[in-house]
């Protein structure tokens, strides 16, 4: 994000205090820095909040070193022994992350802002490293093979070896992938992955679960987006805007919190909802709707609205000029933002981990039962293929159309 | 007070010419535009003066200093030029007031606290903007953070200011102004200023001198009526001025040293000239401005009026001359002609210019429609 930042700061602003004559140090505590810090301030404050709500790294780093943050602690107590105590956790998380992101928005809303008129800040000065370019790039391609490559290589050689920590050939098995019994080795008799129906039952889930939630997502927030763009300046603009971007200021597991208290019991005419299908949709597309409606949004701003009026006064209808005119033109970020809540859904995991009965387990909920029971090679392999099956599905989508999901995240 | 000089600058960017074996000597207190169409290679020209691009090879000049010089690898920092430079978007520092906008410079160079006071209080007061001194960039209009913009480039007293567009993201009144606050104070301040634009009646009425770019080759550097009158080739005839010059192709047959035979078809006219004409006449084009195109009673040639754009001050006839050959004109005073009606014009005497085969300017002269 701050590489981002940096790329769209005006490189004229620096010219300008090169040409008075500001020495570097000066130049990099009085412009510089001044300039981009609103944008790293928030940048902070956002990794700071989700880092507040995440669920799934803590569990399965500090569980084992007894490392307890606040989620760990909300899904114990929600999970079972005292679920009042559970629902004020939440309820303070949810104070802490509108609390932060209400900060943040007071940071960026200063009169120092930015709107300045940007001109031709596309001109890139490119340092030349001279001899310390093949150096420095084989530190970056070392350390991109580290963060991205290696983990996958470790999940692959994690789930193929008998006992943790003995990497011999003869320790090599693939009996977690393919074995029909594995009672004599560490799990009681559970099927490898592959030939294992609870897997396959949960990949089954997982994938129904994340189609549903990108279709009704992504539509709603196009529709959402395109509401809001299109009726701009009004009241209810305004309020629509906010509501559908209120999810997203939610820890998922207070918000996954929320919805257990709502729908646990039978409600007037709502039958009680936990440990079904709909409830985990329903949670899904609310809270990734404002992936989606950012994406359309932002794809909305872009396109001029006389468009669609030289569409209209042809006498096209509404919805063949969504389908014939506005789709078509801002394909690639309309089907980002589909791609956004399906991958975020596949990865999901403190959203799902409340609300799932061991009847509709995801792939991730499954995670983290193997990792409950330390079933390690099991709980690896598990993982490389969510990873796989990510990547491959941004690759499909990618190919096919083009789109990608760094497009849409912008804004 | 300073010259600057440009000696066979060449700028590539990979396998681009952004500028082609430039030449160029502005003399002291001079106001030079460079124009051109966009991609013409004067913003790079202007931003390789200032120091913030590097030619690939050639020499700078400014106050008889190298500056610049490939052979003799010199490289002089922005900041060791003496020049201001003023950025088309203003380029001010979002998060300092406009106070400390224009102190930056003056801070840098080490200046008195009372002294750095009192040249900001000056500026602010040169500018018209005493009353925003503590604001923020943000909470100006474009015209007021232009004069900002201006304020700290001559705070620190400049003598070569070098603007790249710096009215461009102004509104057309807005303009209007400042274009004469910048004829002001380049009076005012005895400077020399270097000008990029591409809006050449802002070329016409800012600068002594024009220099028109067109992609990296330099086309004519002369005084705005010089270009306006004696264009050097049909690019610049066509370029400078609006509605643009007619410009006619024509097979021409010599007579004699001072005149020929020029058709078009089956239009034939008589083309005479203080000037010896060229040996090898072939093709020829001729170009008329809008406002020597005269409409007359008798004796011209008969066009038929396409359409008539009356404006008040003045009048812009298109006009249709033979099947394939539209001319404009431009009368002062408003006449409605209605379309299709037929009119008699001439051209002015002197006025027609010849250019040859190549484009280039041959001769000035008269026509005769024959």
């Amino acid at each position: 994000m701050i590489g981002g930042i940096l790329r769209n700061a005006d490189a004229n602003l620096e010219e300008a205090a090169q040409l008075l004559g500001t020495t570097r140090r000066r130049m990099l505590f009085k412009i510089t820095i001044p300039m981009i810090m609103p944008a790293v301030l928030s940048t902070f404050l956002l990794v700071f909040s989700s880092a507040m709500s995440s669920f799934a790294v803590p569990s399965f780093l500090g569980l084992p070193v007894r490392y307890q943050v606040l989620t760990m602690q909300l899904y114990r107590t929600m999970d079972g022994v005292a679920p009042g105590q559970g629902f004020a956790m939440a309820l303070i998380m949810i104070l802490i992350s509108v609390g932060i992101l209400a900060f943040n928005q007071r940071v960026i809303g200063t009169r120092k802002n930015y709107t300045t008129v940007t001109g031709k800040s596309s001109q890139i000065a490119l340092v030349n490293l001279k001899r310390g370019r093949t150096p420095i790039s084989c530190i970056l391609v070392f350390l991109i093979i580290m963060v991205s490559l290696f983990p996958l290589v470790t999940f692959a050689l994690e789930s193929l070896i008998k006992v943790p920590g003995d990497y011999s050939l003869s320790n090599l098995t693939l009996s977690f992938w393919i074995g029909r019994d594995n009672g004599a080795v560490i799990t009681s008799g559970e099927p490898g992955l592959l030939l294992n129906p609870a897997l396959w039952k949960a990949l089954w889930n997982s994938i129904k679960l994340s189609v549903t939630c990108a279709l009704s997502a992504g539509t709603l927030g196009f529709l959402v987006g395109y509401g809001i763009v299109r009726g701009k300046g009004t009241r209810i603009s305004k309020i629509v805007d906010s509501l559908a971007f209120f999810p997203y200021l939610m820890p998922a597991m207070a918000f996954s919190a929320i919805y257990l208290s709502m729908f646990s019991v039978r409600r007037f005419l709502i039958p009680s909802l936990y440990g079904t299908f709909f409830i985990l949709a329903l949670i899904g597309t609310v809270k990734y709707m404002p992936f989606a409606s950012r994406s359309g949004i932002n794809s909305m701003m872009q396109l001029s609205n006389q468009i669609e009026e030289a569409g209209e006064i042809i006498g096209i209808g509404w919805f063949k000029r969504m389908t014939r005119l506005v789709i078509p033109i801002q394909k690639s970020s309309f089907v980002s933002g589909y791609l956004l809540p399906f991958i975020s859904c596949m990865r999901e995991l403190s959203l799902f981990v409340l609300l799932c009965t061991p009847q509709n387990r995801v792939l991730t909920t499954l995670l983290y039962y193997y990792n409950e029971k330390g079933w390690s090679q099991y709980s690896n392999g598990l993982n490389l293929l969510i990873v796989i099956i990510v990547i491959f599905v941004n690759w499909l989508v990618n190919k096919t159309t083009g789109a990608s999901i760094d497009k849409g995240i912008g804004g | 007070m300073p010259r600057i000089e440009l000696r066979n600058i060449t700028k590539k960017f990979g396998d681009f010419v952004a500028v082609d074996n430039l030449t160029l000597d502005i003399k002291d207190g001079d106001f030079i535009t460079l124009l051109g169409p966009s991609g013409c290679g004067k913003t790079t020209t202007l931003r390789q003066i200032a120091g913030l691009e590097m030619p690939t090879s050639g020499e700078i000049l400014i106050d008889g200093k190298v500056v610049f010089s490939s052979d003799k690898s010199i490289d002089v920092a922005p900041k060791d030029r003496g020049v201001g430079f003023l950025f088309q978007n203003y380029a001010l520092w979002p998060h300092m007031t406009v106070y400390r906008n224009i102190a930056f410079g003056l801070e840098n160079l080490k200046w008195k606290k009372d002294d750095i006071d009192r040249r900001v209080k000056e500026l602010l007061k040169l500018l018209k903007i005493e009353e925003f001194p503590d604001r923020y960039p943000a909470e100006l209009s474009g015209g007021q953070q232009q004069r900002v913009a201006i304020a700290r480039t001559l705070a620190t007293n400049p003598r070569v200011l070098l603007m790249d567009e710096p009215l461009s993201n102004l509104d057309a009144k807005l303009r209007m102004e400042m274009r004469a606050e910048l004829k002001r104070l380049h009076h005012e301040t005895g400077a020399t200023f270097v000008y990029v634009t591409h809006d050449q009646l802002e070329a016409m009425t800012l600068a002594t001198k024009i220099c028109l770019l067109d992609r990296g080759y330099l086309q004519q550097y002369d005084p705005p009526l010089t270009v306006y009158n004696r264009p050097r080739n049909t690019f610049v005839a066509d370029f400078v001025g609006n509605p643009t010059m007619n410009l006619i192709s024509f097979s021409g047959e010599r007579k004699d040293d001072h005149s020929c035979i020029l058709h078009h078809k089956d239009m034939r006219l008589q083309f005479t000239s203080q000037d010896v004409l060229p040996e090898d006449l072939g093709k020829v084009t001729i170009g008329v401005r809008p406002e020597n195109v005269l409409v007359t009673e008798n004796g011209g040639i008969k066009v038929k009026v396409d359409t008539s754009l009356p404006s008040g001050m003045e009048t812009i006839l298109n006009l249709r001359l033979g099947d394939d050959v539209m001319l404009s004109c431009v009368m002062i005073g408003s006449v409605d002609y209605p379309s299709d009606s037929e009119i008699e014009v001439v051209f002015k005497d002197v006025q027609v210019l010849m250019f040859d085969g190549e484009g280039n300017f041959a001769a000035p002269g008269s026509v005769k429609f024959i």
